[in-house]
């Protein structure tokens, strides 16, 4: 049997990506803005992670589960840009962008405690996102960063910890 | 949950809900399996090899520069004749950005007897050219302690309308009349600036006791826009510039509030039938920018206009304003177009401990997503701001703008006792991604385009 996909099953496949980005693209894009801070990587990194649904959707068993996939791949992407990024010191001009924008909308507490959540590793800032940005459970955290339970413990303790240390010595 | 946790969690929501909309999604055409197969097999991140970043802004820059050469000189909303040519200039005249800068500019200072500008001499109307930095000529004004006065320009970059007031120092200071003249710039002529009275009618704008707040000289020059406080009423007026007749007054009342702190400012012309103007109601809290349509009846600065952006920041509590408080955003002008205001505010990086001037667009359709059009970080010695900074000029659409900005410095030296404070006063040209401050700006604070 061919089991390539044809232009109805593309049609299709259109349709529900476009339905889900709709439905969820902001949220992914607001995850990778905490990852990243930068605005315009963030997107790209969701535009991405939709991509790369839409090129596999024909392949997906449940598509259900689509939501749960792209979060995985919208913060796999910000691992690598976040690896890139500290291979080659790199500040865009839309990061300058969004800081002068940031700078304008927040309190001068959260500009301090988001500077930072951003000077941490990048493994204790997604276990920080996910845990008070997005309210997932220890176990939840673990599934989304693909580690143990403990680990996400001990990042998400070792980060506060961090924050707090950062914002005494900016006081 | 600790204090330090919930900070977290609403510092991350605050940054998330700064992201208020995702662009489009763009997938390959259902029909084009070849295009599928492009698009599968290309990554699309923007910097998959770190060499892009630097070799995609260079070709960024080259965009954009080539993008401003082609831009036609725009002002207060229409397009400007080529300008004649000219003799070779100096600096900024060799970079891209130079052509969409108002080339020349009227400011008050002194004047010599040969009418070069000086420290000695008269009050006078000094015309330069930015490009050089060099006075092109001169108007003496009539004798007084000090000026107060006011200028704008046409769109064609040669035509200026500037308001003087004699102001004599006193128990109980003597401001006015006003008085008005026309200013008309003719490069490589024998005579480049010629400067003539005009005839503004007596009207509450040229009584004595009556401040002129700021104008606004329409697109093609032929109206004016007056803004003005009595003592007793803040009041806008437009005049046939032709033959200084009032055409159409509006006024509020107001009691004893002086020059400086007049609710009504930065006045703006959106074609040739509507003025815009800032409205601030409470200092750093809340202002408004309104709009009236000079064709309509009406007499009533505030009932017969139309608020069109407003703006509210909670004061800090305790009342205190440090470096990072927020505050509302300075000059805010309605630009030529009508759709976007254009203003100058401060941020502070709590990281590295600086201040940035900043220019921002608020586009009247989507006032919560303020546009950056540019910042200034200010070296880490720079203490604040002496003054708001402020947009001086702005072109029709809202991207460009002459800021300015004047750092304040501690300084110390051997002829004084203890620390003093040194402040510059800062102009650039900021738009397309583009920063260019300008070689020179001493007289500039006085400057208008």
């Amino acid at each position: 049997m061919d089991t390539r996909p044809t232009a109805a099953t593309h049609s299709e496949a259109q349709r529900q990506v476009t339905a889900l980005y709709q439905a969820h693209a902001l949220s992914l894009a607001r995850l990778a803005l905490l990852m990243l801070g930068d605005s315009a990587a963030a997107q790209d990194v969701v535009q991405d992670a939709f991509l790369g649904l839409y090129r596999r959707w024909y392949k997906l068993a449940d598509t259900g589960a689509a939501p749960a996939y792209l979060r995985t791949s919208v913060l796999n992407g910000c691992r690598t840009l976040l690896k890139q990024r500290a291979r080659v010191p790199f500040q865009s001009a839309s990061e300058l962008l969004d800081s002068a924008e940031a700078a304008l909308i927040h309190t001068e507490e959260q500009r301090a405690v988001l500077a930072a959540v951003r000077r941490l590793p990048a493994r204790q800032r997604e276990a920080l996102v996910l845990r008070y940005y997005l309210d997932m459970t220890e176990d939840q955290a673990a599934r989304a960063m693909g580690v143990s339970r403990g680990t996400v413990k001990s990042a998400t303790s070792r980060a506060v910890v961090a924050v707090g240390r950062m914002l005494e010595e900016e006081s | 949950m600790s204090k330090l946790e919930d900070d977290i969690r609403d510092s991350l929501r605050s940054e998330a809900d700064r992201l208020r909309e995702v662009r489009q999604l763009h997938l390959p055409p259902a029909a084009d399996r070849h295009g599928l197969r492009r698009a599968l097999r290309q990554p699309a991140a923007r910097w998959q090899r770190p060499w892009q970043a630097p070799v995609m802004a260079a070709a960024v820059i080259v965009l954009v520069a080539a993008a401003l050469v082609t831009v036609k000189l725009l002002r207060n909303g229409s397009m400007v004749p080529p300008s004649p040519p000219g003799p070779a200039t100096a600096t900024p005249a060799a970079s891209p950005a130079a052509d969409v800068i108002p080339r020349y500019y009227v400011r008050f200072g002194w004047a010599t007897a040969k009418g070069e500008s000086g420290s000695q001499g008269n009050n006078a109307i000094l015309v330069g050219d930015v490009r050089t930095g060099k006075t092109l000529g001169s108007y003496n004004l009539p004798e007084g302690d000090t000026l107060v006065w006011s200028a704008s320009g046409a769109a064609d970059d040669r035509t200026f309308v500037v308001s003087a007031s004699v102001f004599k120092f006193a128990q109980h200071p003597v401001i006015g009349p006003a008085s008005f003249y026309l200013v008309r710039v003719f490069p490589g002529s024998a005579d480049p600036v010629l400067v003539t009275p005009l005839p503004i009618q007596a009207t509450p704008a040229t009584s004595v006791a009556t401040q002129v707040i700021s104008l606004a000289l329409s697109a093609d020059g032929t109206e004016l826009a007056v803004v003005f406080n009595t003592g007793k009423s803040v009041g806008l007026g437009v005049y046939s510039v032709a033959t200084g007749r009032l055409e159409h007054y509006w006024s509020a009342a107001i009691s004893g509030v002086g020059r400086v702190n007049t609710p009504v400012t930065d006045p703006s012309w959106v074609g040739d039938g509507t003025v815009g103007f800032a409205f601030i109601q409470t200092p750093n809290v809340r202002q408004e920018v309104r709009t009236l349509d000079v064709n309509s009846a009406g007499s009533s600065l505030l009932a017969d206009s139309h608020v069109v952006w407003s703006q509210y920041v909670p004061p800090p509590a305790g009342g205190k304003y440090g470096k990072g408080t927020p505050q509302t955003c300075d000059t805010p002008f309605l630009d030529g177009d009508g759709q976007a205001v254009v203003c100058a505010t401060s941020s502070y990086s709590a990281t590295d401990k600086r201040l940035s001037a900043v220019w921002l667009a608020y586009p009247l359709a989507t006032p919560a997503r303020p546009r950056v059009i540019g910042s200034v970080q200010v070296p880490q010695d720079v203490k604040g701001f002496n003054g708001p900074n402020a947009v001086q000029w702005t072109n029709s659409s809202g991207t460009e703008v002459i800021g300015s900005w004047n750092p304040e410095v501690t300084v110390y030296s051997k002829n004084f006792q203890g620390p003093a404070t040194s402040v510059t006063n800062d102009f650039a040209f900021i738009g397309g991604g583009q920063v260019r401050s300008f070689p020179w700006s001493p007289g500039l604070s006085d400057a208008a385009w």
